[in-house]
């Protein structure tokens, strides 16, 4: 063997045992279909066929009776996205185009032309009741985690499921698979999601669950992280709660570094639904809001005396929307203010002893009473982050370029639709 | 590379084997197309779709009669299909590269290629030097010496997965050795 055949052998090796079995994507599952549905399968052309020629009819009809010959339409184009941009997006979207058990689905989109790559149906399990609450996106961009409530039908609980949700690059194929750890038993009949988000190197899962009251008691917020190769977790809960407030953790995102998660805390005075705190100033409902910051690292323990306060309630009417941790200590916010249903957006870096950096200013329009819901979240990388919100013509979703926002395109934007994250 | 699990010389590939092909070897198709396309998600996402495209064979031949189909030699025709995918996946991305989509990562970006493979500390200076050696050769000849040099493949036995003949096989590799040694600097 010639030095340059060990030379290469011995580089190959090398590289080859950088990819670790243990880090290698999932195969996928595939779904067995019954006979009839594999046979008709092999007569799909026939609806593509019979598509076709109720369009070439419609149109020969539409020309037939304006007598206008066809114009051509313009194409669109899209901008082109800058480097290391993320691919793919994910919505929870309705209503669902599969037969199953929920009007939502899970919808991936690129980032780059707002087309749907695939689709994941809320999966029918027998004697429960599954409902997409959020999605997180791990670091290669690709990999999505799918929270759903689900409720048992016969005992009237609901617990936490989690999914990994994965696909093949031309998205012809997807499946899911329950995290390692679940299920996560719930407090209650409404268990509800509150935010969740995957660790910069994939390895760890956090969440959150939103107070619930059922039958006049309350269960207090808890913070759950979950190592998602051995389903090991760790649960921080408690000491967050005031007198005569509801207290909730709607916003959760891990430091660059892993170390830390920082969460938003909101309390509110108590109002019928404990999810809305929309109230003005002095009246039921109006929240206030901390950026409190917890170690990750540590074993389960009581939220509040474990939990860093970052940012205090701002004066006045503001109210801190979200805040997603920077590399180097820095946070960005933000922060709505002015009463009413409009609301002034100011996205702002804050660097420890320093004033803050405006990133972004717009107006904010709440749907039910005062505006409350700005959702930040920044891309795997960190580079890039998306900004969701209600415009005055519905959600807008985008990212913020040099103070202003570029959108990202989506071919069926609809009241309601959340894109939840990228 | 005989196995239990694996179907014997023309037996039929149903779904059973081929997830069973797939378990035994996932990893080493991966790496194999990782050599082939540079990153590691496209590497991964060509491995899938081969699964998945056998699989769907594997159901056809279940479900529709007179559609039998039967592999002589599964894992070369697993390897052949791996390759096929990543000449695929680069012509997509020749594509793409000429009409200006192609999204290069960002120097921050978390995301595992060969490249960053090469920056490793264990991947010293040298190794480093063949591997970028190795991906400046043609891809035929880049196919022939990986499936030489890493998977340890006889002239036979290439010449089965790229579907030529074991002379071409030879001449390939041969060329390939010189090419990548005169790019090292070596006496060839």
């Amino acid at each position: 063997m010639t030095s340059t055949e060990e030379r290469l052998r011995d580089a190959l090796g090398a590289a080859a045992a950088q990819v670790r079995d243990d880090r290698l994507r999932p195969l996928p599952a595939p779904e067995t279909r019954p006979r009839w549905q594999a046979q008709r399968r092999h007569m799909g052309w026939l609806i593509p066929a019979a598509a076709a020629m109720s369009v070439l009819l419609i149109v020969a009809l539409a020309l037939t009776l304006t007598g206008q010959s066809h114009k051509t339409t313009p194409s669109v184009s899209y901008p082109a996205l800058p480097a290391g941009f993320p691919k793919y997006f994910a919505q929870i979207a309705g209503p669902s185009q599969v037969a199953g058990p929920s009007n939502l689905d899970v919808i991936i989109r690129s980032t780059s032309t707002g087309a749907e790559v695939t689709r994941a149906a809320t999966p029918d399990v027998p004697d429960w009741r599954l409902t997409p609450l959020n999605v997180a996106t791990a670091p290669d961009g690709r990999t999505f985690y799918i929270e759903y409530r689900a409720v048992d039908l016969q005992k009237n609980t609901s617990q936490i499921w989690i999914y990994l949700l994965t696909f093949t690059h031309g998205g012809s194929s997807n499946y899911l698979e329950w995290i390692r750890g679940d299920p996560f038993p719930g407090t209650g009949l409404l268990v509800d999601g509150g935010s969740m988000a995957v660790s910069p190197d994939g390895t760890k899962l956090a969440f959150t669950e939103t107070t619930q009251r059922l039958n006049g008691r309350s269960w207090p917020d808890a913070i759950t992280v979950v190592d998602l190769r051995t389903g090991v977790r760790s649960t921080w809960q408690g000491g967050m709660s005031r007198p005569g407030l509801t207290v909730t953790i709607p916003g959760i995102s891990w430091t660059p570094d892993g170390r830390s998660l920082v969460f938003r805390a909101v309390w509110c005075t108590p109002v019928p639904n404990p999810d809305v705190c929309r109230g003005t100033p002095g009246q039921p409902g109006y929240p206030r809001t901390e950026i409190r910051s917890v170690d990750a690292g540590a074993t389960s323990g009581n939220l509040g005396h474990n939990s860093d306060v970052l940012v205090k309630q701002p004066s006045g009417h503001s109210v801190v929307a979200d805040a997603v941790p920077g590399p180097d200590g820095e946070l960005t916010l933000a922060v709505l203010s002015g009463p009413g249903n409009q609301a002034n957006l100011v996205v702002e870096r804050t660097h420890p002893g320093a004033l803050p950096d405006v990133l972004y200013r717009s107006r904010v329009y709440g749907t039910e009473g005062r505006p409350d819901s700005v959702t930040l979240t920044p891309s795997a990388a960190g580079t890039y982050l998306l900004i969701a919100y209600n415009g005055p013509n519905g959600p807008v979703t985008g990212w913020i370029d040099h103070g202003k926002l570029r959108f990202l395109p989506n071919k069926h934007p609809k009241p309601g639709l959340l894109i939840t994250g990228w | 590379m005989s196995d239990g699990r694996i179907p014997s010389a023309g037996a039929s590939l149903d779904s059973a084997a081929v997830a069973a092909l797939f378990r035994d070897h996932h990893a080493e198709l991966v790496r194999l197309a990782l050599f082939m396309v540079g990153d590691l998600p496209t590497a991964e996402d060509v491995v899938q779709d081969v699964y998945m495209s056998l699989h769907r064979r594997s159901r056809a031949q279940g479900y529709a009669q007179g559609y039998a189909q039967t592999v002589e030699a599964p894992l070369p025709y697993v390897r052949a299909a791996v390759l096929n995918g990543c000449r695929s996946a680069l012509r997509r991305r020749g594509i793409a590269r000429r009409i200006g989509l192609t999204e290069q990562a960002a120097p921050n970006e978390d995301r595992m290629t060969l490249a960053s493979a090469e920056s490793e500390v264990i991947l010293s200076e040298d190794r480093r030097q063949v591997l970028s050696a190795l991906a400046r050769l043609p891809r035929r000849r880049r196919e022939v010496l990986v499936l030489r040099y890493y998977l340890g493949l006889s002239e036979a036995e290439i010449a089965a997965v790229l579907g030529i003949s074991a002379g071409t096989v030879k001449s390939t590799a041969a060329r390939a050795l010189a090419a990548l040694a005169r790019d090292l600097g070596e006496p060839s």
